[in-house]
């Protein structure tokens, strides 16, 4: 009996540690990983080390980075059910943020300074965009075919956009048998 | 309904590297299929950076919150989510018999996550280039180049920006 109330306590206390960094890290998945880190290392639930591990497992995954980590730092921690609650608490905030804010918006979406606002916000998102597009960009190993690739998968994708998932797995696939040195396992 | 939750289906089956490189395609199918338009596509993006989470799960919570209520927006959550979810499950469970060479898979994914960052700034931008909008241009690269040079919060640009607007546009 002791013992279910102790793990019960432990699967709240996941996630609720989750739901306070998801709820108080505004700016996205990448903003949260340094917050996660901070708070898992710092309380001794994990190592720095295989922190690390598991954050690399995490950006080799589809699906936004905060919640692949939730869902791996969960595993590890408490298993099945730690991963349920770890998920459970990055998704809750901006579940219910996004559609108090954009509700609030939309109230007021007849007004020109909103308008404006909106715009100037827009703009922010270009330069924001072009700055994680810098950052993705220098941290890449080039190769000899690493450009090549990059043009000529903008270059499709622009052409037809419904071929973006074909050319995102075809560029994947290439580079990296590439840098492996070929097919053979 | 089967539509959208399909398309976050999608979504979310290729949303490696973060939120940013799916935004061009959310964008582009939102308006191409008239789900959304490009004003109100401009609201939810904004309402995404101003709110925690995950830019990704912010509109696909909130288109299917519009579309069908509450409900709605727990399914197109939901579906944006499966993809990860299925394969974190498949990977959990097939650990060790996955052999791949970790950093060359992490480069190669970093290189089609670049091509698809590059496709959603094209696809936010290419019009202020088309319609020679050189304020909007000129904000935006002051905001790169101070996103490079100082470690000041993404989130203070967004809201400077939007009050520059304001006054300036």
């Amino acid at each position: 009996m002791i013992s279910i109330v102790s793990k019960n306590r432990e699967l709240l206390s996941i996630f609720y540690t989750f739901l306070k960094i998801s709820g108080l890290t505004i700016g996205g998945g990448y903003a949260m990983v340094p917050a996660i880190e901070r708070n898992l290392i710092n309380k001794k639930l994990i190592t720095e080390k295989e922190f690390f591990n598991i954050l690399s497992i995490a950006q080799s995954m589809p699906g936004p980075i905060a919640f692949n980590l939730s869902i791996l730092l969960g595993k590890k921690l408490r298993g099945f059910w730690g991963a349920v609650f770890a998920s459970f608490g990055v998704i809750i905030p901006p579940f219910f943020g996004i559609i108090i804010v954009a509700s609030l918006i939309q109230a007021n979406s007849g007004s020109v300074y909103v308008a404006k606002f909106l715009n100037g916000c827009y703009i922010a998102t270009v330069g924001l965009t072009s700055y994680v597009l810098y950052k993705i960009m220098k941290n890449i190993n080039y190769n000899k075919i690493t450009i090549p690739l990059f043009l000529f998968g903008v270059l499709f994708i622009i052409l037809n956009k419904n071929l973006t998932f074909f050319v995102f797995l075809f560029l994947v696939f290439i580079n990296y048998f590439y840098e492996k040195g070929g097919i053979d396992c | 309904m089967l539509n959208i939750l399909f398309i976050f289906f999608y979504i979310g089956s290729i949303s490696f590297g973060g939120g940013w490189a799916v935004v061009g395609l959310i964008k582009d199918i939102m308006i191409g299929q008239n789900y959304l338009n490009f004003p109100e596509f401009k609201e939810i993006l904004t309402a995404a950076q101003l709110t925690p989470g995950p830019i990704a799960v912010n509109m696909a919570t909130y288109v299917g919150y519009k579309y069908y209520g509450f409900i709605g927006a727990i399914l197109t959550t939901f579906f944006l989510l499966l993809p990860p979810i299925i394969i974190m499950a498949s990977y959990l469970t097939l650990k060790k018999s996955i052999k791949l060479k970790k950093e060359y898979f992490i480069n190669s994914l970093a290189l089609g996550t670049a091509v698809l960052v590059f496709i959603t700034l094209y696809s936010l931008g290419v019009q202020f280039i088309l319609n020679l909008d050189i304020k909007a241009v000129i904000l935006a690269l002051a905001i790169f180049i101070l996103l490079v040079k100082t470690r000041i919060d993404p989130i203070f640009f967004i809201i400077g920006s939007g009050f520059i607007a304001i006054l300036v546009l």
